[in-house]
């Protein structure tokens, strides 16, 4: 055996040591939710529902969050609804002014559908073309 | 002797054959005129234009929501027994567009060929309505046509995963519209 095959075997326990702990370091089949973006959400007072709908995928773990992408002007109240018979899911999320971090709205088994609805707070008026994003 | 006993068997086979139901002879039946019309419903939400998800179009408050869907619902076919009448309109409050109210009422009526197919209801018909499903307007081209499509592939092959979720998403919101028509005395779908 040469020298550079006896270096190359002493490094195969180490790389198989390294290899183990950040194995136990990181979580195998951590959630991975899907984001979509929204993009140009016109918001009143008055609720109401986005164009398309969406669905809980198999990899996050369940949970649907939304945020603004845009800083909002003004505070917001979004929520996720069946897409069978458009009953409201979980809680809405109410969202303050300047607020861009996520929101939990609900959790739901894998592939359940939903529609996404919003509006500004009561007397806030209108907040038009404001991106957001959901993971799913 | 060998010879005879051949044709007794392939006698008996043919008997056999004559006597016993088939699996699937409902389907070579003429359907019945509800059914007909079910059909070319559904055809005819395969061939429409699918919707701009996003125009503006004609918006109602909530209030006026529930005769705004009655008025669309006329080219969605429904099994014997269903109604639209479970949809929460009223308690999902704001305002609804068209294509927004067309895009729920053609996903609560996939919901309920979905349980009559599950059911052994309507068989001369909701196995075929089903496989165009997919292709229906207001999910076209969209994540919503393609989670459907696997769907229900896996449940008239018998079952498995996604068609179990949709089952149970069905399910649950059959459930929950019994409870809210009834609540408003209305009629709950079948």
């Amino acid at each position: 055996m040469d020298r550079c095959s006896r270096r190359a075997g002493r490094r195969l326990p180490a790389m198989a040591l390294v290899a183990v702990l950040a194995g136990l370091a990181l979580p195998a089949g951590a959630p991975a939710q899907v984001p979509s973006d929204l993009t140009d959400w016109n918001l009143t007072e008055t609720a109401s529902t986005w164009g398309t709908s969406y669905h809980v995928s198999s990899s996050g773990g369940g949970l649907v969050q939304y945020r603004w992408l845009d800083t909002p002007a003004k505070a917001t109240v979004i929520s996720g609804n069946a897409c069978a018979d458009m009953a409201l899911v979980g809680s809405p999320a109410t969202i303050g002014i300047n607020d861009t971090g996520y929101k939990s709205l609900f959790t739901a088994y894998p592939e359940f559908c939903f529609r996404l609805r919003g509006r500004t707070t009561s007397g806030s008026g209108s907040m038009v073309n404001h991106d957001g994003r959901v993971l799913r | 002797m060998r010879r005879a006993l051949g044709l007794g068997l392939v006698l008996v086979a043919g008997l056999l054959y004559l006597a016993i139901p088939r699996a699937g002879s409902a389907t070579s039946a003429p359907p019945s005129a509800a059914s007909a019309t079910a059909l070319e419903q559904s055809a005819a939400l395969a061939a429409a234009d699918a919707p701009n998800r996003f125009a503006a179009g004609v918006v109602v408050p909530a209030a006026a929501a529930r005769g705004f869907a009655d008025g669309l619902a006329d080219g969605v076919p429904l099994p014997r027994g269903g109604t639209f009448d479970g949809i929460q309109w009223e308690a999902a409050g704001g305002e609804f567009s068209a294509s927004v109210t067309r895009g729920v009422l053609q996903y609560n009526a996939m919901c309920q060929w979905v349980r009559a197919y599950r059911d052994g209801r309507e068989t001369d018909v909701s196995g075929r309505i089903l496989a165009v499903v997919p292709t229906w307007s207001a999910w076209r081209g969209t994540e919503t046509a393609a989670v459907l499509g696997r769907a229900i592939s896996e449940l008239v092959a018998g079952g498995g995963s996604a068609s179990a979720a949709l089952l149970a998403e069905c399910d649950a919101a059959h459930e929950r519209e019994v409870r809210y028509a009834e609540g408003r005395g209305l009629d709950a779908s079948r």
